[in-house]
């Protein structure tokens, strides 16, 4: 009966949690495997060889590529695992555990999901990264087709593993200074903060400045995309990832105040829509931008590159890197609102107690999911996709092939609102019992 | 030398800070308009104000008031688990005030068992888990855990359960097991708030018997409950309202408990 | 008139495994129109199971539950649901708003179920909060409010639909003995009206305010008084007295 047996227990027992951060690692790992080779390798004789893709990529392009990603599973990976261990912490805490015994107890809870991680993904990612170097290697011309690992990719692995490490500490810390015990141990129901429902909900400064926001973002990702040369693909991610993050954080706002507008619209007449309407606010706001920024940005990537379409070859390996983009996404957004269908459970029991029956409860629950995968991923994939199809006009096969992605990710999205759904309707049977 | 001695204890809760205050009303039409005077106000509660307050060792106090009154906020000052905002906790002659949130934990893990009306278990750990969890978190000895664990389970009779999971016992075994963490530690004292709000007579009949054994022991027992019942197992019963303790009543030798329960009853309809 | 008629109810929970708890052990129960009932009992007594049942949030295992002469057990999940929010009011201890909603919309809810149209769900509103006293609250959110003050909302919200059942779970449960006086106060207003009170409560000051008491233990009905024509004061100690012969035993069955 020690630390460890107990770091063992309780992973074995909470599957849920550890599976899904789990799952981020393992991911995290096989994309660095990947893409680490080309910018860390010399496998290539020279810049002109590199073919169409890598054109123009320095190697801190690449690398801001892939780390990326990682940090951002990372971030949301370990966000949810914290905050499941919260009941853990009080009793801890009660029983007279200091900080760093706590934290002691933590790391060694992640430490075997990382070892797993570890022994799963990096095989894993060695696999991939022979598909995509042997692919890669009809258009390029790579000189030593080994499947070794460099001295410099196990370098830089270990210095993001570090850096991930130090990062999760700083958030450990943080978590348990903010929820002192007494906070802790309140069972009272706690209010969260409802200020920015209160910002958005009147037509005000804020919205007017929102709106305005957004139609310049807008016009001026449109220009970017019309007008931009591939020339420096660099200038391409970050003229993107800018244009991106101002079109967010303003449609954001303006689709807040667009459901509260049509919301008030309904609400004498049909109580499920305004439900419906009121949950999908609360989704939108408290959503984390991040995530639609990260997606954008990598299809702006994405769309820019193809607009120097070329080799069949060189599609095959975008293609993957949309797949796994969209794996990403996939499980950032999954998790995200399945947390925040977590937090309105009780509101559920609510609306049960006040006259609504359980059958228009789970209509309830299942739009509000619907139209919320809905509107954010045609938020994410709006833009590049008109842009890719501009561009991609008269070209019979990057049209089909954009016509794949399109169907590819309609799929995904789909899939997702209905595993949410699923999951959602899961967490409920679960609180139901527990009650 | 008192073991805990609290000394003009002072609690504010600040909620809101600088609050615009808007007063909205209707005019003649009978639309309405929202009038805006921009008031900075504070936001507070006062859930304590001036307790002074001792116990020592040995002793059996009861806590008894209304809901809202502070009696949860007082026992969370005097374990350790939050500071007062004003005045002085110690505990076993340290100050609290300054201490470190290591500090503190310490003076939990070495002083005070908590027994709370909402076990606070972990569901994934056997009932021998749960109990140990506070020796297994300093990292003590195994063998020693071991021992202990059972030594105690042995004391409250609960050793059919040590291998089962607190999901599948009944509230007053849940209750047992509770108590039984709290003593784990061999703590001074026991602080318990409302240990019997989830239990039906038989189990808090059986509950406040253990209760009693171990303060005939020599166990500090410290508890919160608005059961007048319940409240008559002690031996000083502290009448709290709106933050201040307004009447001690102490038990003679020689009374009995219904007439201890008699005179509880008495203080509490003289304080409504 | 019988308002609440209630016979031999039980209620078991998890009956097939292996230590089932019987919350409710065959109760019989009739409560007449504008009658201010209180419930009392220890913890784990039964109070809210019982509350839960009469009101059709919860389903008893075997027994007659007739309200208004409509017998529950034969309603849908559609007209249960309908009774929710046309017949009954629900006050909780703590306070049971939507938190993502305005005040307004809270209070609102049930009108909007039962389709009122906005004039006149407006107006009533308006009527009925300046009766609370809450008036200036609308435009804010549950959070923004104070415990005694959001207390009166749901007392609002309870009533927004002339309902004429208002049951209470220990609804001073959060609050201090200010805002407990004001809602008890605001009750013992609500039944002079007409409307019949069903009240939990471990408070026996609370329960005091009550024409008729209910003393619930393990289960069963232990015993009941009635206030009748005597002082509130002299109520109270009646109820303070037998609650402690229940405890030390003295009483086995519903004699005193």
């Amino acid at each position: 009966m020690n630390i460890s047996t107990y770091a063992r227990l309780l992973t074995k027992k909470r599957k849920n949690d550890v599976v899904i951060y789990f799952i981020f690692q393992v991911l995290s790992i096989i994309i660095f495997s990947s893409f680490s080779n080309f910018i860390v390798g010399d496998y290539y004789a020279s810049k002109e060889h590199l073919g169409n893709i890598v054109i123009g990529f320095s190697r801190m392009d690449l690398c801001l590529l892939i780390l990326l990603p990682i940090f951002f599973l990372n971030l949301h990976g370990f966000d949810f695992y914290l905050r499941s261990k919260s009941e853990e912490i009080t009793i801890f805490k009660i029983g007279g555990a200091s900080y760093s015994k706590i934290i002691h107890f933590i790391f060694k809870e992640l430490r075997i999901i990382l070892m797993l991680a570890l022994v799963i993904g990096l095989p894993l990612g060695l696999v991939t990264s022979t598909m995509v170097m042997s692919i890669a290697s009809t258009s390029i011309q790579i000189l030593d087709l080994i499947v070794a690992i460099p001295l410099m990719t196990i370098i830089l692995f270990l210095v993001i593993f570090i850096l991930q490490m130090l990062y999760l500490f700083a958030l450990i810390i943080r978590f348990l200074d903010i929820n002192s015990l007494s906070e802790l141990l309140r069972y009272k129901k706690a209010y969260t903060s409802n200020q920015k429902d209160i910002a958005y909900s009147k037509l005000n400064l804020t919205t007017i400045f929102n709106v305005v926001i957004g139609v310049i973002s807008l016009y001026w990702l449109w220009y970017f995309l019309m007008y931009s040369t591939v020339g420096n693909a660099g200038d391409l991610i970050l003229g993107s990832a800018f244009g991106s993050i101002v079109y967010i954080f303003s449609i954001r706002g303006v689709v807040c105040y667009g459901i509260l507008w049509i919301r008030d619209m309904f609400m004498f007449n049909k109580t499920n829509a305004y439900l419906i309407l009121t949950y999908l606010f609360q989704f939108f706001i408290k959503m984390k931008s991040t995530i639609m920024l990260f997606g954008l940005s990598v299809f702006f990537l994405i769309t820019s590159t193809l607009l120097n379409f070329g080799n069949y070859t060189e599609v095959v390996i975008l293609m993957i890197v949309c797949i796994v983009t969209a794996l990403f996404l996939f499980f950032t957004f999954f998790f995200q609102t399945t947390n925040m269908v977590r937090n309105q459970i009780t509101n559920f029991d609510q609306l049960y107690r006040l006259g609504k029956t359980k059958k228009d409860i789970h209509k309830i629950i299942f739009w509000e999911i619907f139209i919320f995968c809905t509107i954010s991923s045609l938020l994410i994939y709006a833009l590049p996709f008109i842009s890719l199809y501009k561009y991609c006009l008269g070209n019979v096969i990057s049209t089909a092939m954009v016509n794949l992605i399109t169907l590819c990710y309609t799929a995904i999205a789909l899939i997702m609102s209905v595993c949410i759904y699923q999951y959602s309707m899961y967490l409920l049977k679960k609180s139901k019992e527990e009650v | 030398m008192a073991l805990i001695k609290a000394v003009n204890l002072h609690k504010v809760f600040i909620l809101e800070i600088g609050v615009k205050k808007e007063t909205v009303d209707q005019d003649i039409k009978g639309k309405m308009q929202t009038l805006r005077e921009y008031i900075d106000v504070t936001k507070s509660i006062t859930v304590l104000s001036g307790i002074d307050f001792s116990i020592e060792e040995g002793d059996y106090i009861v806590i008894m008031g209304p809901s809202g009154s502070g009696k949860t906020t007082l026992l969370n000052m005097l374990s350790a688990i939050d500071i007062p905002t004003k005045g002085t906790v110690h505990i076993n002659d340290q100050l609290t005030r300054n201490l470190s949130d290591n500090k503190l934990a310490n003076i939990r893990y070495k002083y005070i068992g908590f027994d709370f009306q909402n076990f606070y278990f972990l569901e994934e750990l056997s009932v021998r888990h749960n109990i140990a969890s506070p020796l297994v978190m300093q990292e003590e000895d195994e063998s020693m855990i071991i021992e202990r664990v059972n030594e105690i389970a042995e004391q409250l009779g609960i050793c059919d359960l040590l291998d089962k999971y607190p999901k599948q016992c009944s509230g007053g075994q849940k209750q047992k097991i509770a108590l039984a963490r709290a003593l784990v530690t061999h703590p001074k004292i026991i602080v318990a708030d409302e240990p019997t709000g989830n239990l039906d007579s038989n189990n808090a009949n059986m509950l406040m018997q253990i209760f009693d054994e171990l303060n005939h022991k020599g166990k500090t027992i410290l508890m919160v409950t608005h059961d007048c019942w319940i409240a008559s197992y002690a031996k000083k019963v502290l009448y709290f309202k709106d933050g201040k303790i307004v009447e001690t009543l102490v038990r003679k030798d020689g009374i009995s408990k219904e007439e201890f329960f008699l005179e509880v009853l008495d203080l509490n309809s003289k304080h409504n | 008139m019988a308002i609440f008629k209630v016979k031999n109810i039980t209620k078991i929970y998890n009956p097939k495994s292996l230590s089932p708890t019987i919350a409710i052990n065959d109760i019989d129960l009739t409560i007449n129109a504008a009658e201010f009932v209180a419930v009392m009992g220890p913890s784990g007594s039964g109070k809210t199971t019982l509350l839960n049942i009469l009101t059709g949030i919860d389903k008893a295992t075997s027994g007659e539950i007739i309200i208004d002469g409509i017998a529950l057990n034969e309603l849908t999940e559609q007209e249960l649901a309908k009774l929710r929010y046309q017949k009954f009011g629900y006050i909780y201890q703590d306070f049971n708003l939507v938190n993502e909603l305005s005040i307004f919309s809270n209070i609102a809810f049930p009108l909007m179920l039962n389709q009122v149209n906005k004039k006149e769900a407006k107006a009533r509103i308006s009527q009925i909060t300046k009766e609370l006293g809450v008036f200036e609250l609308l435009n804010k959110y549950p959070n923004q409010c104070s415990g005694g003050q959001l207390q009166r909302i749901s007392i609002a919200r309870a009533l927004i639909n002339r309902q004429n059942i208002l049951v209470a779970d220990e609804p001073t449960g959060d609050l201090d003995s200010k805002n407990s006086e004001e809602v008890i106060r605001l009750l013992k207003k609500i039944n002079e009206q007409g409307v019949t009170i069903l009240l939990v409560t471990h408070d026996a000051k609370v329960a005091a305010k009550a024409s008729r008491l209910i003393y619930i233990n393990d289960g069963k009905i232990f015993n009941e008084l009635q206030k009748g024509n005597k002082e509130e004061s002299c109520f109270y100690q009646e109820i303070a007295q037998m609650i402690a012969k229940s405890r030390i035993g003295v009483i086995k069955d519903g004699t005193n």
